[in-house]
């Protein structure tokens, strides 16, 4: 592998306080229906088949956020008000306070897209499967000037 | 469920991010950085237009201020890394509070002075505003509301 293999850009994700508040104010400006706001669980223990996780920095974490998707044309903004644990989302709150945390592009290949990026001293800051699909976040900020995201879609099963 | 037409338009008559604009030290080595890792062409930088060309306001005063601007095709829309130089700008001094990263998303909108003035009502104040060649403008304050500035760009029909 030489390159990530898509460069559609698919997402940006929204770091915000008010995860109510700025979904309405979204919504309001551009016509857009207020969308769900999809709460984490209260209760997190960690999956043991290991089919599931979230691993920031190295550490199986919970990495709760609350999420709203609001699709602008073909790109979905992600607004995203993580509550006060370890997480992605907390770090980049307490380091920049709100705003556009990362961008996503779709790739196949997910283990073998984070190998390359390591390689290449874009270390990896967190990763997720929920089973229908995968995501990790960089520390490619030196270099890209915000932090890369990738998603593989499709359960690990599925994949060739 | 609100109105057809309003649920299609909103404010700003279009919900399609055309850009979102990153602000960076060194263009060239960002560009270059995003050329390798995806694997596209590396474009070459520009400045944006002198006060003269491009009657730059900041503030509501004339501003000197310019930017090396260089775009990359990502899909729906466009990434835009902006270099800005030392004189105050919303870019110049949002790269100093902030850091690198997004400052604007972009939309493309027709009725520039109506769609301004239509922000302004909602309390979001014009910044900056310029021509480029082809169209002009306008960064519009929307941080308190959306947590990312607005660029409208109005291109000449």
């Amino acid at each position: 592998m030489n390159k990530i293999e898509n460069n559609q850009l698919l997402k940006l994700g929204l770091v915000v306080d008010d995860i109510y508040v700025a979904a309405k104010n979204f919504s309001e400006l551009f016509g857009i229906e207020m969308p769900e706001i999809i709460l984490p669980p209260e209760e997190v223990t960690q999956d043991p088949t290991g089919e599931t996780y979230t691993i920031f920095r190295g550490e199986h974490v919970p990495a709760r956020v609350k999420l709203a998707n609001l699709q602008m044309g073909p790109v979905t903004v992600e607004l995203l008000e993580p509550l006060d644990e370890a997480s992605p989302y907390t770090e980049f709150k307490q380091k920049h306070g709100q705003g556009v945390q990362f961008i996503t592009f779709t790739i196949n290949g997910f283990e073998e897209h984070i190998n390359f990026l390591e390689e290449k001293d874009i270390p990896l800051v967190h990763k997720g499967e929920y089973g229908s699909g995968r995501y990790c976040f960089f520390d490619s900020v030196p270099q890209l000037g915000v932090m890369l995201g990738l998603q593989e879609l499709g359960r690990k099963s599925d994949r060739t | 469920m609100t109105n057809q037409s309003q649920v299609q338009n909103g404010v700003l008559g279009t919900k399609v991010i055309a850009q979102i604009g990153i602000l960076v030290n060194d263009i060239e080595a960002v560009s270059q950085a995003y050329a390798d890792f995806f694997g596209v062409e590396k474009p070459a930088w520009s400045w944006t237009g002198t006060l003269e060309v491009a009657q730059t306001e900041f503030e509501g005063a004339p501003s000197e201020a310019r930017s090396k601007l260089a775009f990359f095709d990502m899909g729906s829309l466009q990434l835009e890394l902006i270099e800005p130089d030392q004189h105050p700008s919303t870019w110049r001094n949002y790269l100093n509070e902030h850091g690198e990263g997004p400052h604007h998303i972009a939309f493309i909108i027709d009725g520039m002075k109506e769609k301004v003035t239509l922000m302004e009502s909602r309390n979001m104040p014009l910044v900056q505003k310029g021509e480029y060649t082809g169209g002009r403008y306008a960064y519009m304050d929307t941080f308190k509301d959306l947590k990312i500035l607005i660029e409208l760009l109005e291109n000449d029909k």
